[in-house]
């Protein structure tokens, strides 16, 4: 007797169900490769003039052309991938470090200490982020450093307050409060049970953030206050070929920006599909708002 | 992000309790005086780090270490760093915010001269930002999972991942170099023109309203580049909260019922559903003007804009400080209270939000 056959399950691939994360995660995996292997991409050296080779338009020579000093444009941005990946890795994680056990403390201890950090955290929210990020930078003035600290001092906020929102949310729990009832410690409670619930949200923030570093980077630098010269920042160089937008050399602004804007696109993405895989019913319309 | 105080619950009000409107707004404000405050000092400790002699910027280098002291003497360097805090505050209370050591005039007088190009060019780009995210954000709700949904989800996450400054490239790029339509990126009116006796300050405005057609036409063509320039990101968030927003309405019971009782598509869509919608995407609106704040910098720096967002970029090239200083400050103080603003007018027209 044939049994009557149901038909058959529809078993769709994460990855198809998932595109735009995986579309995200192959264009930042593009770039991490850039910047990982930078020198071993190219034949040119990203600091070097050739005064034979001065604006030159794209070629297969110089795939993107040259710069005002000669210098294959290709190069520079492959080496600004370097900086732009050490800066958005760098200032987030660090913003995370600060952040989090911040609104940790808050959180869970609460009292005056807690609420007085809160408070110097909205503080700092009360500024427009990218206003604050040019104060600080220009308080330090040009250079890395500057740059690392403006974003990270304006990243700090965002984590605290996710990890003070985190723990007030969970601390109350039941498995919570058995697991305190069992005798253990604030350490073993945080690190234990309270961590590994804010996971989720947090690495959603974390991407995001990367996002919003490299933007922020990128405008630090394009305004003057990034790493100095000859050193390849994509800011900066979007900046030095809007000097020679009219008189016709338009790959020197064309080309760096578009390196910003797919790494930021990519970091966006990754941050959207990773908030959808965290939290199904949450859609993705707050991810856009936390990213600007 | 928001200015960190916390937003109005949204439960069940029982008709008739809880406390007035009144006491809502007192206690925001109470509730906003530290955190100015914090503003305050943070933008003065801002001002105490950097690395070069402010006095020395004032006398200049040449001077003698005679008259460097007597400048750091009168600017008050030489007392505990509390106190220089407390004149701070004190003086920014007479509305005595330093000098800017480029222009040589008082920061605040500079910056209420750019002030109205920037507002211009922040309105501009805000009427563009409704004018396509509206549509857009209706469309992509109404055509949910559909190619018009995924056009706009597409859009939006560019809109939010390019760097205005090269976005405002590119279309000075395209538009002035390439095509020839707009004009050379320089400032809110043609050299060709003076500017029109100042009415409201706006240039657009007070060319119209002083009926000068041709100063209008080409102050008009100078802005609308810039404004679509900054407008892109308020454009992203706007669309997706609208689309977001449109969607939770329509899961209501009302709307079922507007449907059921016969109303036309467009009543339900446009009447019911839109008007509720619209709470929250306010409530974003309000949050958006910071991220304006800061691309104006950007844009008003690509386009010769003269607003406050050039003179900043120009001061920090200058190492002139005390403006970058006050625009922050100012922008935080601004930020804070059209968010006040925006809470409670929803307060205010939500009979659902409580006020605690």
């Amino acid at each position: 007797m044939a049994r009557p056959s149901l038909p058959p399950p529809r078993r769709q691939n994460f990855w198809n169900r998932h595109r735009m994360l995986a579309v995200g995660l192959g264009i930042v995996g593009f770039w991490v490769f850039v910047a990982l292997f930078a020198p071993l991409l190219t034949p040119y050296a990203p600091n070097v003039p050739d005064m034979s080779a001065r604006l030159a338009v794209p070629s297969l020579q110089h795939l993107l052309g040259t710069d005002e000093y000669g210098r294959d444009l290709l190069t520079r941005i492959f080496f600004g991938a370097r900086l732009s990946v050490f800066i958005a890795v760098a200032s987030t994680l660090a913003a995370g470090v600060i952040g989090v056990p911040v609104g940790i403390y808050a959180g869970y201890r609460g009292g005056l200490a807690g609420e007085a950090l809160m408070r110097v955290m909205d503080v700092f929210l009360a500024f427009p982020s990218l206003v604050l990020a040019l104060a600080i930078g220009a308080a330090i003035g040009p250079g890395l450093t500057g740059e690392l600290l403006a974003i990270t001092l304006v990243s700090v906020p965002t984590f605290a307050r996710q990890a003070y929102a985190g723990t007030a949310a969970t601390k109350h729990l039941p498995f919570v409060e058995s697991a305190r009832a069992a005798g253990a410690g604030a350490g073993r409670l945080i690190g234990r049970h309270l961590l590994p619930n804010m996971f989720g949200p947090l690495l959603v923030i974390s991407t995001l953030n990367l996002g919003f570093a490299v933007l922020t980077g990128a405008s630090l630098s394009f305004i003057g206050l990034g790493v100095p010269l000859p050193t390849a920042e994509w800011g900066s160089m979007v900046s030095d070929g809007s000097q020679y937008l009219v008189s016709g050399q338009w790959w020197m602004s064309l080309f760096p920006g578009l390196a910003i804007m797919t790494i930021v696109f990519a970091f966006n993405l990754v941050g959207d599909g990773l908030r959808d895989l965290a939290d199904p019913s949450m859609r993705r319309s707050r991810s856009l708002s936390d990213a600007v | 992000m928001d200015a960190g105080l916390p937003l109005p619950s949204i439960t069940a009000r029982p008709e008739g309790r809880g406390p007035p409107i009144l006491t809502y707004v007192l206690r925001r404000i109470l509730m906003m005086v530290p955190v100015i405050l914090g503003v305050f000092v943070v933008a003065f400790l801002l001002a105490r780090v950097i690395p070069a002699n402010p006095a020395l910027m004032v006398v200049g280098q040449q001077s003698t270490a005679a008259e460097v002291h007597a400048e750091e003497l009168a600017l008050g360097l030489n007392l505990p760093l509390w106190l220089q805090m407390w004149h701070f505050l004190l003086a920014a209370l007479h509305g005595n915010f330093g000098m800017s050591i480029v222009t040589g005039q008082p920061v605040l007088t500079d910056l209420a001269q750019r002030f109205p190009a920037t507002v211009e060019l922040t309105v501009a780009s805000v009427v563009i930002a409704v004018a396509v995210a509206l549509p857009l954000g209706i469309l992509s709700a109404l055509y949910k999972d559909s190619w018009i949904d995924w056009l706009a989800h597409v859009i939006a996450l560019t809109g939010v991942s390019m760097p205005l400054f090269w976005l405002g490239l590119l279309l000075i790029m395209v538009f002035y170099s390439a095509l020839h339509i707009a004009p050379a990126p320089l400032g809110d009116l043609s050299v060709l023109y003076t500017q029109p006796p100042p009415i409201t300050h706006i240039l657009v405005l007070d060319a119209l309203l002083e009926g000068q057609w041709a100063v209008f036409w080409s102050a008009l063509r100078h802005l609308i580049l810039p404004a679509l320039a900054l407008s892109t990101g308020t454009i992203s968030v706007l669309t997706r909260m609208l689309r977001a927003s449109m969607l939770d309405v329509m899961r209501h019971d009302y709307i079922r019922t507007a449907r059921a009782k016969g109303a036309s598509a467009w009543r339900v869509y446009m009447v019911h559903t839109l008007r509720n919608a619209l709470v929250p995407v306010v409530t974003i609106f309000g949050l958006q003007l910071g991220y304006l704040l800061g691309g104006a910098v950007l844009v008003e720096t690509v386009f010769n804009w003269p607003g406050v967002g050039s003179y900043v970029t120009s001061a920090i090239l200058a190492s002139d400080y005390a403006p970058v200083e006050v625009f922050a400050l100012l922008s935080a103080v601004l930020y804070s209270v059209i968010n006040l603003c925006v809470d409670v007018v929803n307060a205010a027209i939500d009979p659902r939000i409580t006020y605690f």
